[in-house]
């Protein structure tokens, strides 16, 4: 009887543990849940986690970018021609160095958190004119975007992102603080990207 | 409590969370089916990513061509490419996805190729499709809207945003 007795104690003590395993294993999954819904998604696919971030100027690994000046416009001239836009031109005179062969994939601008492509009324020649290493390009790209995010002025931020290398690893990106204020001019001359 | 309760306990209770979560989640919901509406020609349309409406719908300079000229103005927080906007079908289904897309300025002596949509800018685009088949039937653009479903891009790394996208409106070429 006795011997009896102890053998189901015994295996009473282990369903006992069994159980308790079982919800410490389903706690910590639970636990788990709410640690990775909590996680808000990163910018690590669109931004490198280690940009380099300036007011004007800033640089990362073998990309430099420069701001010196920005203008606002309702209209630009390139060439001979001249283009309208229902919202406001933003014009940012830049000058891009690297000291590496480097293939950029993205300008963008964005203010108060809104993305703007570069527009495609600007002139086009920045795609081809990727700095050389040594070798500066020079000149305007625009970006056209809301009025009401820039015409009584605003901070925005000049994103560079050479991209992926061969390996899938971010290249460095380099973030522009530059500050955005009027008066909207008429007209402004666009001059092309170039060495 | 013998096996067999235990079995019809467990049973019982894995099939109350199956229905429970079906219903919590809403999928023995009502289906939406109802009809996708019919626009005309300078018919605005509201979306939760932009407002456009769709100012020429008619056939290109080569047979075949399709040309579709329609203004739009982004809702979202980044710019957008309108080939998202609408897709060209006919009574065979998908007749053309992607065209060349260009913008006319006022005021410009040329056209500009651009596909990209500003946010908060208005802006006319004029598409030209170029369908590798012969129309069947009726040509229509099929307008969708899209849900954005943000998911954890940090966690698992891959990124896997995504649209969850749906057909909202057509409009039948004259």
């Amino acid at each position: 009887m006795s011997r009896l007795d102890g053998a189901g104690g015994a295996v009473r003590r282990l369903v006992t543990r069994r159980r308790i395993a079982t919800g410490v294993v389903a706690a910590a999954l639970a636990l788990a849940t709410l640690l990775v819904a909590s996680v808000d998604p990163g910018p690590t696919l669109r931004w490198s986690p280690f940009p380099g971030i300036g007011t004007g100027s800033a640089s990362s690994g073998p990309l430099t970018v420069e701001v010196h000046g920005a203008t606002l416009a309702s209209s630009i001239a390139y060439r001979d021609d001249v283009l309208t836009t229902t919202g406001t031109f933003v014009v940012l005179d830049v000058t891009m160095a690297s000291t590496d062969e480097i293939d950029i994939l993205a300008r963008d601008l964005v203010v108060d958190g809104v993305r703007f492509d570069l527009s495609t009324k600007g002139p086009s020649s920045w795609m081809e004119s990727h700095p050389a290493p040594g070798m500066p390009v020079s000149g305007q790209i625009v970006f056209e975007v809301d009025s009401a995010l820039v015409d009584d002025g605003a901070t925005a931020w000049l994103l560079v992102a050479p991209g992926f290398d061969a390996s899938g690893d971010l290249e460095a990106q380099v973030r522009v603080r530059v500050d955005v204020s009027g008066p909207v001019v008429e007209r402004a001359e666009v001059a092309v990207v170039s060495r | 409590m013998t096996a067999r309760v235990r079995i019809g306990v467990v049973a019982t209770v894995v099939v109350a969370a199956v229905v429970g979560t079906l219903v919590l989640t809403g999928a023995l919901g009502p289906r939406d089916d109802s009809r996708v509406q019919e626009l005309g020609l300078g018919e605005p349309l509201s979306t939760s990513r932009a407002d456009l409406v769709v100012d020429a719908f008619t056939t290109g300079e080569e047979p075949g061509d399709v040309v579709v000229t329609m203004t739009v103005v982004n809702h979202l927080d980044e710019s957008m490419g309108v080939d998202d906007l609408a897709v060209l079908v006919d009574d065979e289904g998908e007749l053309a996805r992607y065209g060349t897309t260009t913008i006319q300025t006022p005021g410009s002596t040329s056209t500009t190729g651009a596909s990209s949509a500003q946010p908060g800018v208005e802006e006319t685009f004029t598409t030209v499709y170029s369908p590798s088949r012969d129309a069947v039937g009726d040509v229509r653009l099929e307008i969708s809207d899209a849900t954005w479903t943000e998911r954890d891009e940090t966690a698992f790394g891959l990124g896997s945003n995504m649209y969850d996208e749906r057909v909202v409106a057509i409009v039948r070429m004259p």
